[in-house]
């Protein structure tokens, strides 16, 4: 997993400090153009991974990047994956199992196994339910096809839920079926962070990806920001930091370097609207980066 | 859905709630408070306050004042689809196991809230709404 990597929130008017600024981004980028300026401006600052939901737009961006080959052949994708805001405005407007059928294309048998998913809850942990997860999985998935995945993040909607109730048999199968179908990694978004590596290293997931927030705010840190500290000093696993900012909450040196200071971090993902911004921020990174790589040394001596 | 509520005291609020339009990403609550003196508009990602003269109030000043939850959101021991679900049921238990009263957000308050839905709506279909 390369060390930045650029994320989707602004491009989809996902803004954690202000609805108006939330709003503002959204119509900025309600073209797809607007989207591939800002794509084109990150890689030409060196930044070629990408973690983008599975909004309807982004099948769309996908298209733009398979036309052309010649310029988007670097770009590696992290899908996460589902968006859930689809679904639920879906369900809103069809019924549950209009929306089904409309997203995994196969009315009768989606129908039965929603069927036994209402009828005995999640006590009922069978082989049906797992399929229809993977059926979303892959109908999310589609849109990806041809291109250079590098991971499949399971959004912290589903993951957060599903790690309530503790269900381990469907993160295994989830884990399973990412690595033997697209050959990646299967990766988490949280936003409990302690408690769902301790459940994935439970599950026998070794060495999970786990992405949260990680900032020295403390934001969205749950329980702790303490509670993060300890377990990235002492789990083993790939802990990528979102929200580093904690939406501009922070002065960004002091963001950064409280991040590039905790053990091993494998990845920050940012997101940003323009180049000088995104070029900016990347060289913070990546200078705080070689400046904790030089203490290391005196630190462990 | 939009409403305005008039208080005897002269005070007026706005409260408008969206769950299904487009132009929105997910559901969306704002409330505005109007008084003399200032006013409040909140919404699921922060306040402002407006003051018409300076208050006595640690951080507020004459004017507008505005607050982001991700500067006043304290973690939860679980966080899912939120911290408020988590921080009402924590509060609830720990009311019961300490045996205090519970203040903040009562069966008094879900009686009132559960009035106030009711008279809204039959407001609304009073207007042929």
């Amino acid at each position: 997993m390369d060390r930045i990597v650029f994320g989707d929130n602004q491009f989809f008017g996902i803004n954690h400090m202000s609805e108006e600024k939330a709003q503002s981004q959204a119509e900025r980028f309600k073209d797809d153009d607007a989207i591939l300026d800002v794509i084109d401006a990150a890689c030409a600052c060196g930044i070629h991974t990408f973690m983008f939901s599975t909004h309807e737009r982004v099948a769309g961006l996908c298209d733009r990047f398979r036309s052309r080959p010649d310029k988007y052949s670097d770009l590696k994708l992290c899908p996460s994956i589902p968006y859930a805001y689809k679904y639920a405005n879906a369900v809103n407007e069809k019924g549950i199992l209009g929306a089904v059928n409309e997203f995994l294309f196969s009315g009768q048998g989606a129908g039965k196994a929603i069927h036994t998913i209402i009828r005995g809850g999640m006590s009922v942990i069978n082989k049906d339910m797992v399929e229809v997860m993977k059926l979303l999985i892959d109908a999310d998935m589609r849109m990806f096809q041809g291109l250079n995945v590098q991971a499949v993040f399971l959004q912290n909607t589903v993951t957060d839920m599903l790690l309530g109730f503790r269900v381990k048999e469907v993160f295994v199968q989830y884990a399973n079926h990412i690595s033997k179908t697209y050959g990646v990694d299967p990766a988490f978004n949280t936003m409990n962070m302690p408690d769902l590596v301790d459940f994935l290293l439970d599950c026998g997931i070794e060495n999970p990806i786990v992405c949260s927030s990680i900032n020295k705010a403390g934001f969205a840190m749950n329980p702790s920001r303490h509670a993060y500290e300890r377990c990235l000093a002492e789990k083993r696993f790939r802990p990528m930091a979102m929200s580093v900012f904690a939406s501009g909450a922070i002065r960004p040196r002091e963001a950064v370097e409280y991040v590039c200071s905790l053990p091993s971090i494998q990845s920050i993902v940012f997101g940003a609207s323009s180049r000088s911004h995104i070029e900016q921020t990347k060289d913070l990174i990546c200078s705080c980066w070689e400046e904790m790589k030089k203490l290391e040394p005196a630190m462990r001596g | 859905m939009s409403t305005t509520f008039a208080y005897k005291g002269g005070m007026r609020g706005n409260l408008l709630a969206n769950w299904s339009d487009p132009s929105y990403r997910k559901p969306s609550c704002q409330f505005e408070a109007l008084g003399r003196m200032g006013k409040i508009i909140a919404d699921l990602h922060s306040y402002k306050v407006f003051f018409s003269y300076a208050p006595n109030l640690d951080g507020f000043t004459q004017g507008w004042n505005q607050r982001s939850y991700t500067l006043f959101a304290t973690p939860v021991r679980f966080f899912v689809r939120g911290f408020e679900f988590t921080r009402q049921l924590d509060h609830f238990i720990d009311c019961v196991v300490e045996g205090r009263p519970c203040r903040i957000c009562s069966f008094e308050d879900g009686f009132t809230t559960d009035t106030m839905l009711q008279r809204i709506r039959a407001d609304g279909e009073s207007r042929g709404h």
